[in-house]
């Protein structure tokens, strides 16, 4: 760390200790990922280059003192959170089951809106083949996916995306990891084969 | 697997009990369901075997009195004419109808499924990232708002299992229903009783909850009360695998 405290915005002479310093407490402060350019506007002439790079650094001291959180890229930004290993003692600290779970319906009327968006209702109604309007209409209430402005032409109808809490409690750093056909395919078969080998465990 | 053990009464449960089903699944899951049941290729279907399994469970879901929306009779004309163009080809006229032919369907079938095959992979996602936990200012509650109707199993595996259930029901108590129980048991009365019964044991296995000694009513009681309670998210239903065992779990709090 630093001898000197760090100096306000405006001074251009941060050194890269600083920086990371600045970072990490703004990190800390925050209760959701910051994206480089919410850091950009604290930091003034600091460049994205620079940003980045001391985010890295960050994370590279926290893996090297074997903290217990992490830093990590999600929902077009930044964020520190806990690492696996303390799911459990965390539950427990919540003394509640923390799984989060949509329904089959749910999530797949979530999977259309992501990989379609903007996409409007009807459309959704057309792949599902069936009336999507509670389901639509539960995911917005939820804050998984959110208006994003009317179809131009007749009937100017609502047009529909995903929001940032969907990346966030999925896990993606942003849109374009959602996973292709192909990765699909390739998970689906892996968990195949664990259900697989779940079910003979069972029968044993 | 046949027959359906509903068919021979029509002993309906009023339709007040009616449940809405706009929460649960359309008609493309079904078909989805019926054809990997049947271990079938999306794109080599066998019409006519998939169409009378598809108007069973239309029964089925009729003689239950769940709601089903009008798509679900879509879907029933629209393989309908499929299975009779397969015997007449130029029988019908098909512009005439708003349904698709062959190629329209399974088309839609294999759209279908990619999504559907995609939202199982985001669930997975979801799931490995549950494990780390970011700093927020009320972590717990927002988690807790965020909670689903937590369906592990869909709507078609939990009616497979009451087809199942009655099935085997009908096979060991033939006798039970010879008697004709005057008083009705209510869906309110049977979600009470469940509630009682799932506060002394966390997980039952779905049969379980159906008694041996019921009449069909009962057992449709039964029914409409563990759907109406997974609505009203006071329990899950989790299948092990897929067409496994259906456990129904208390939820907590």
């Amino acid at each position: 760390m630093s001898e000197n405290s760090p100096t306000p915005p405006q001074d251009s002479s941060l050194g890269p200790t600083q920086i990371k310093s600045i970072l990490e407490a703004i990190l800390f402060a925050a209760n959701e990922p910051i994206s480089i350019k919410q850091f950009t506007q604290v930091l003034g002439d600091v460049s994205t280059h620079d940003i980045r790079e001391q985010l890295i650094a960050l994370e590279d001291d926290y893996q090297a003192a074997n903290r217990s959180f992490q830093l990590i890229e999600i929902a077009n930004g930044f964020q520190v959170c806990s690492r696996p290993e303390y799911r459990d003692w965390i539950e427990k600290f919540y003394t509640r089951q923390v799984r989060v779970r949509l329904s089959p319906p749910a999530l797949e009327t979530l999977a259309i809106v992501a990989y379609k968006q903007p996409v409007t209702r009807t459309e959704v109604e057309e792949i599902r083949g069936v009336n999507s309007d509670s389901v639509v209409n539960s995911l917005i209430q939820k804050g998984l996916i959110r208006i994003a402005g009317r179809k131009p032409g007749q009937g100017r109808s609502l047009l529909f995306a995903t929001t940032d809490r969907f990346l966030e409690q999925f896990g993606l750093k942003n849109l374009s990891e959602l996973p292709s056909i192909e990765e699909i395919e390739e998970i689906l078969y892996e968990v195949q084969n664990e259900e697989l080998e779940l079910d003979t465990t069972d029968e044993n | 697997m046949q027959a359906l053990p509903m068919d021979s009464q029509p002993q309906s449960t009023d339709s007040i009990y009616s449940i809405k089903l706009d929460i649960f699944e359309g008609p493309l899951d079904l078909l989805l369901h019926l054809i990997q049941k049947d271990e079938m290729d999306v794109r080599d279907i066998r019409i006519a075997e998939i169409t009378e399994r598809y108007l069973e469970w239309l029964n089925l879901m009729e003689q239950l009195d769940l709601d089903v929306a009008s798509e679900f009779l879509v879907m029933a004309a629209t393989l309908l004419y499929l299975k009779s163009q397969s015997i007449l080809p130029s029988a019908t006229d098909q512009d005439a109808l708003p349904i698709k032919n062959r190629e329209e369907l399974v088309k839609q079938l294999l759209d279908y499924k990619q999504f559907k095959e995609a939202s199982q992979v985001l669930d997975r996602y979801a799931e490995e990232h549950e494990q780390v936990f970011g700093r927020s200012v009320d972590s717990g509650d927002e988690l807790g708002d965020l909670r689903e109707f937590e369906i592990k199993a869909t709507l078609f595996d939990l009616l497979s299992a009451f087809q199942r259930t009655t099935e085997r029901l009908q096979f060991d108590g033939d006798d039970a229903y010879e008697e004709i129980n005057e008083e009705q048991i209510t869906v309110e009365e049977k979600m009470e009783f469940l509630e009682r019964r799932m506060k002394e044991s966390e997980q039952v296995p779905f049969e379980d909850l159906f008694s041996r000694y019921a009449t069909k009513v009962e057992q449709i009681v039964t029914f409409l009360a563990i759907l109406e309670l997974i609505r009203l998210r006071r329990i899950i239903a989790i299948q092990s695998g897929q067409f496994g065992q259906i456990y129904i779990v208390r939820r907590e709090g």
